[in-house]
């Protein structure tokens, strides 16, 4: 019988489990004004500031060079003792590597991660043209290209272009042109009694805002400023 | 060569089930051989209106089952030669009607009617489609206000796209039909003018049919309105029947009638 094959009792276990903990979220990365603003929340409440184990957190924080030590340094002189950093960048995450600090991934959850900007159509197609009433419940998308309705557009009805929409007849349903995001795209119908008109994102309900009176000239609905005006 | 009409509306209670039963009796008071089908399986009313509820042996589901043979669930129109319906059922459950049985009937009868008439459920699932789907010809019925209208529009719609003939690359032959009418209504705003509508639905009028007193006695007494051609409702289906079949005729009943003296002073509503 072998010495080692008897049971060697084990030197530690590893345990999972859930700490509580205070976080310290950095709104800025100015050193002289976290110490100032430590100081006075010591004197504030000097029993919290009792080498309190903290985690540093930089999600408030946009991607900048941060002198993590002297963040440190100054926290421990008010007491609280850094264990951990959570951020997203590199840099600091190998600082606090450096400094023998854990590192916590960024929490992503509060971020709103921006959507993807889908990229624009690489080339126009030929104008599409369609003929006919476009009825209740049907849908028409021009993809890359002007879409031409040749008849009305009713109620319920959507109709939807990456480049500009042009009605030969009354709007009574939605117009969405500059579907990918082309903020020059127009819409032009002969009378308009739309539900909503869409350009580029920027959109207009007709609760509030007057549809124009009927006139002999066309209804242009444009882009300016962030905002739909009608010509 | 036989022609599928389906009578169709997309909303309910605006006249689809009186127009077919009258339609179909003005077609074959005019000598065409003309059958109506119930396709509102489990709420049939066709049965009632044409005041033959109490026939009823077999029904459609019946038949395309095989269950039983079609002639046996044909019922004869008790006043007129060459009438005949078919019935919905009433306790089936309306998945137990598929297109191929469907068709199957309609291949039968084309066999020996000139006229077949499907009288639609509400709706746009499939009862709808499953009536509108072998039709060479739509009347839609739409009563002249703004959710009627749109329902219609919808349906419409469907009929350029879910029909057989829209699989083809054919159309279906649309006719508009606008029902429970009132001329007063309109002068004052209240309701939708025959204009508007055509408007919006962009189909031809076939027929303009006045709101009546009529409809309801007859539908009560189980007699198709026409058959009352005293009264406006009825002589309203008759001119639509003939320009369904191609005669030109003026539209009555739109126009506001100047009541005379004695009308204002002694008279009511007809």
């Amino acid at each position: 019988m072998r010495p080692n094959q008897r049971e060697q009792q084990a030197a530690f276990q590893f345990k999972g489990g859930n700490l509580t903990i205070t976080t310290l979220e950095l709104m800025t990365t100015d050193c002289l004004k976290i110490e100032q603003e430590l100081s006075r929340q010591t004197q504030k409440a000097p029993a919290f500031f009792r080498q309190t184990p903290v985690l540093l957190s930089f999600d408030q924080l946009e991607e900048r060079p941060i002198a993590l030590e002297m963040i440190v340094d100054a926290c421990k002189r008010n007491g609280l003792i850094p264990i951990a950093v959570r951020c997203a960048q590199e840099g600091i995450k190998k600082s606090a590597w450096a400094l023998g600090l854990g590192w916590f991934p960024p929490l992503t959850e509060r971020r709103l991660k921006e959507v993807e900007k889908e990229k624009g159509c690489i080339q126009r197609l030929p104008t599409r043209f369609v003929r006919g009433t476009v009825r209740s419940g049907q849908q028409i998308y021009a993809s890359c290209a002007d879409l031409v309705i040749i008849g009305a557009v009713n109620e319920g009805a959507e109709v939807i272009a990456d480049g500009n929409i042009q009605i030969w007849g009354t709007l009574r349903g939605r117009a969405i042109a500059g579907a990918q995001g082309d903020t020059e795209a127009k819409v032009l119908c002969q009378q308009l009694r739309a539900e909503l008109v869409s350009i580029a994102g920027v959109f207009q309900t007709f609760d509030t805002c007057e549809w124009p009176k009927k006139s002999e000239r066309p209804i242009e609905l444009h882009l300016e400023d962030q905002s739909l005006v009608i010509l | 060569m036989a022609k599928v009409v389906v009578v169709t509306s997309g909303k309910g209670g605006v006249g689809k089930t009186t127009s077919c039963a009258s339609i179909g009796t003005a077609l074959a008071m005019q000598g065409h051989r003309t059958v109506l089908i119930d396709f509102d399986v489990g709420l049939r009313n066709l049965d009632l209106v044409m005041g033959c509820e109490r026939r009823v042996v077999y029904d459609l589901i019946n038949v395309t089952t095989g269950e039983a043979k079609l002639s046996q669930a044909l019922i004869k129109d008790k006043r007129l030669d060459g009438l005949f319906m078919l019935p919905a059922s009433q306790t089936r459950d309306k998945d137990a009607l598929t297109y191929e049985g469907v068709g199957d009937v309609i291949d039968a009868l084309k066999e020996e009617f000139d006229f077949i008439i499907c009288d639609s459920p509400a709706g746009i699932e499939r009862g709808a489609v499953m009536a509108m789907y072998y039709a060479d010809e739509a009347i839609v019925v739409s009563n002249p206000e703004v959710s009627s209208v749109r329902d219609s529009d919808r349906i419409i719609g469907l009929l350029d796209s879910k029909t057989r003939r829209a699989e083809q690359g054919e159309s279906v032959k649309a006719h508009l039909l606008i029902t429970r009418y009132d001329p007063e209504r309109v002068e004052h705003s209240d309701m939708m003018s025959v204009q508007d509508i055509e408007e919006i639905l962009a189909i031809p009028v076939v027929g303009v049919i006045p709101e009546s007193p009529a409809v309801l006695r007859a539908s009560n007494q189980g007699i198709p309105v026409v058959h009352d051609s005293d009264s406006d409702a009825g002589q309203a289906y008759s001119d639509t029947v003939a320009r369904f079949l191609g005669e030109e005729l003026p539209m009555r009943f739109t126009e506001l009638e100047r009541k005379g003296l004695f009308s204002r002073m002694f008279g009511g509503r007809r």
